[in-house]
């Protein structure tokens, strides 16, 4: 047994070192007339409509930039595989990119538990794994030339927003209700960590499974604790259910829900039970009718895909986007070493979205640790605060 | 007064999985199987109320009828298509046949794009309606689920109780074989029983909509439902409301009172203690076949 698996390891110890080799004598992907990415989004399980948003973004910005003649006239072509939200299949989605299509960059990846199960397959031949859509830490920690990352974890995310609604509100008495889950418990350390630099604790702290469609006892707690700030380590649904129970009761904290509540359908699904709550909000929201960038690209969106756009639509493109500005100043001999280099020759303004501006160095491998904050007015979400840090 | 609100939220959530458990026990009370696709069959009625609003603009309680209508012709030919290939095969057979069915219905669903993928509200004209009573408070859209959970649940029961038909069905329940051997058309009353399980859900699914959503996975809520039946006793109408109920309010009071993540555990609590007290259930007919 012990000697079947130093056997194996020593195969693949042979594989790796003779492939990252082969990775170093040329760049896969870049072709004189095309540079082919790819992404891995969740087509057929519970991330399915946010995936087929990014996917949109995505395209929309390479096809702008094919139709303006491509980056120093290569066109670029995106290769789509699924992972139905599961880290296999997202290992092998990595795999069929790189050894099948050759692709040079993998862009927007959806998901934690997908991304560090496919990050391996992509290092081992020399791909970035550009911008994924997810927050973990491992994704651009510890630095590396191949990371990149644009969406800042939940944990200081959560830490940044609630040291700033807990001190506008002079809060006395903040209270959490989480899923029972590392996307929930992510949301509440941050919480946690921003009370403590506060002098506070949680007055009440209370969970629920994935999926749960009764908040009832969960919110009857809350009130009976007397919170003023309630955090909520929810998405859309569950954060609609909690509301809506919450305004039944006449329970009136001010809450303040994670990145992934911020979505128009949010606002929709409550009518009304929802006004005034606050979710951490990185852009300014895309609906079609917002004055300036954000509400031209969102008709230009919606006219092409008929269908309005997220959040997570606008960071498609904005992943589309820096990609492109950096491969058009990696010029014509783009490698992955160039890619990176022309990104840490920054910063990138957010032209469309508001967002912050993405400034990667050797050493810091996420555009920007900043926080906005939103807060739903008149049934539509308006940014009350646009850059908080530490 | 506060103990008093947090029952009333239970026994709201109860009569929840307690419609759910009613197309659960229909099925296993006439045709001896457990159909797994039952919390699927809800999300397709949500889903076809959703179309029938959106596509044709019809109100919500023609939404409710028209559901109920389609969904039951969709139960009747997934029996005659599904299910009768594997007739008098065990009822494994028929089971392993609905645990594909729910995987298909939330594939399928799924694949329909900007429909399937997102969450959607169904306006009911009582939703967001409170009824308020000395400091307590109920939502009209749990009352309307109340009601109906009532109305079905005694419906059901007379009619398996005294009408023909139902005698039929309580006979193939107990055995198939001997039922068609005394004449029961065992085929067609399965398909009717199927038909009549598909309605059901289909009420559960757009009552429930304006409360937690249309969406591919509102399904799950069978996964609470399942231990309601259980603890009805499986072969029991009023035993599945029964056992919503009971399981509804202790999640409630566990989850207030006790403390944190006793409320998920509960169900599971509920039913171990009630199957080693009562092996069949609270209301479980006593003498049962072995399987």
């Amino acid at each position: 047994m012990i000697i079947k698996k130093t056997l194996v390891a020593a195969i693949a110890g042979l594989a790796v070192s003779t492939t990252s080799g082969a990775a170093l004598a040329q760049t896969q992907g870049v072709a004189p007339n095309e540079i082919v990415v790819g992404t891995i989004q969740d087509l057929s399980g519970p991330l399915a409509g946010a995936s087929k948003h990014i996917r949109d973004g995505l395209q929309m910005r390479l096809d702008e930039a094919n139709d303006q003649g491509g980056v120093a006239g290569r066109k670029v072509r995106l290769v789509v595989e699924d992972n139905g939200y599961d880290p296999r299949k997202a290992a092998l989605a990595a795999q069929k990119l790189v050894n099948g299509d050759k692709v040079f960059a993998v862009l927007g990846h959806i998901g934690t538990i997908t991304n560090l199960a496919a990050l391996p397959v992509l290092q081992e031949r020399g791909v970035i794994n550009f911008m994924p859509a997810s927050g973990a830490r491992q994704l651009f920690e510890p630095a590396d030339k191949l990371k990149a990352a644009w969406l800042v974890p939940y944990y200081d995310e959560m830490f940044m927003a609630l040291k700033w609604l807990a001190k506008d509100k002079g809060a006395k008495k903040v209270g959490i209700l989480y899923q029972d889950d590392e996307f929930g418990l992510e949301n509440q350390r941050g919480a946690e960590a921003a009370l403590k630099a506060m002098g506070m604790t949680f007055a009440e702290s209370t969970t629920y499974k994935r999926g749960a469609t009764d908040f009832s006892s969960q919110v009857a707690k809350l009130k009976a604790a007397g919170c003023d700030v309630v955090v909520l380590g929810t998405v859309v649904r569950e954060s609609v259910g909690v509301l809506v129970e919450a305004q039944k009761i006449g329970f009136k904290p001010a809450f303040l829900a994670p990145l992934p509540a911020y979505h128009h359908l949010l606002p929709m699904l409550s009518k009304g039970a929802a006004e005034g709550l606050y979710a951490v909000a990185s852009v300014d929201y895309p609906y079609v009718d917002a004055p300036g960038t954000a509400g031209d690209w969102a008709k230009r969106y919606k006219s092409r895909f008929s269908d309005d756009p997220s959040t997570f639509a606008a960071l498609g493109y904005t992943v589309a986007d820096l990609f492109i500005r950096a491969a058009e100043k990696a010029g014509s001999g783009l490698t992955a070493d160039s890619l990176s280099r022309a990104l840490e020759s920054g910063p990138y303004a957010d032209r469309t979205f508001g967002g912050p501006e993405c400034r990667i160095t050797p050493t810091n491998r996420l555009c920007n640790k900043t926080a906005g904050v939103a807060q739903v007015q008149n049934g539509k979400w308006v940014r009350v605060v646009s850059k908080l840090t530490d | 007064m506060q103990f008093v609100q947090i029952v009333i939220g239970g026994i709201s959530q109860g009569f929840v999985y307690g419609l759910v458990a009613l197309g659960f026990v229909l099925i296993y009370k006439a045709t001896e199987a457990v159909n797994f696709a039952q919390g699927e069959l809800m999300m397709l009625g949500a889903f076809c109320g959703l179309a029938l609003a959106t596509w044709a603009g019809l109100p919500y309680w023609a939404v409710l009828l028209g559901s109920v209508a389609i969904l039951a012709a969709f139960g009747f030919a997934t029996e005659f298509v599904l299910l009768r290939p594997v007739f008098g095969e065990p009822s494994f057979s028929a089971i392993m046949v609905t645990i594909g069915l729910g995987f298909l219905a939330r594939g399928l669903v799924t694949m329909i794009p900007g429909f399937g993928t997102d969450s959607h509200s169904l306006d009911a004209p009582f939703k967001g309606q409170v009824i308020e009573a000395g400091g307590l408070v109920i939502g009209m859209e749990h009352v309307v689920i109340i009601g109906a959970g009532l109305l079905l649940s005694a419906t059901l029961y007379g009619l398996f109780r005294f009408t023909r038909i139902g005698i039929a069905m309580q006979a193939v329940s107990q055995n198939q074989l001997a039922a068609w051997y005394v004449g029961i058309p065992v085929r067609r009353l399965n398909g009717l029983v199927w038909a009549l399980s598909a309605a059901v859900a289909a009420v559960a699914g757009v009552l429930l909509a304006p409360i937690a959503f249309i969406h591919a996975n509102m399904g799950f809520i069978g996964l609470k439902a399942f231990p309601a039946a259980v603890i009805g006793g499986f072969d029991s109408l009023p035993g599945a409301i029964a056992g919503g109920l009971i399981l509804g309010v202790i999640e409630a009071l566990a989850g207030f009172y006790l403390p944190e993540g006793f409320k998920d555990v509960a169900a599971s609590v509920v039913v171990l203690v009630v199957l080693a007290v009562r092996p069949h259930g609270l209301f479980g007919q006593a003498s049962r076949k072995r399987v």
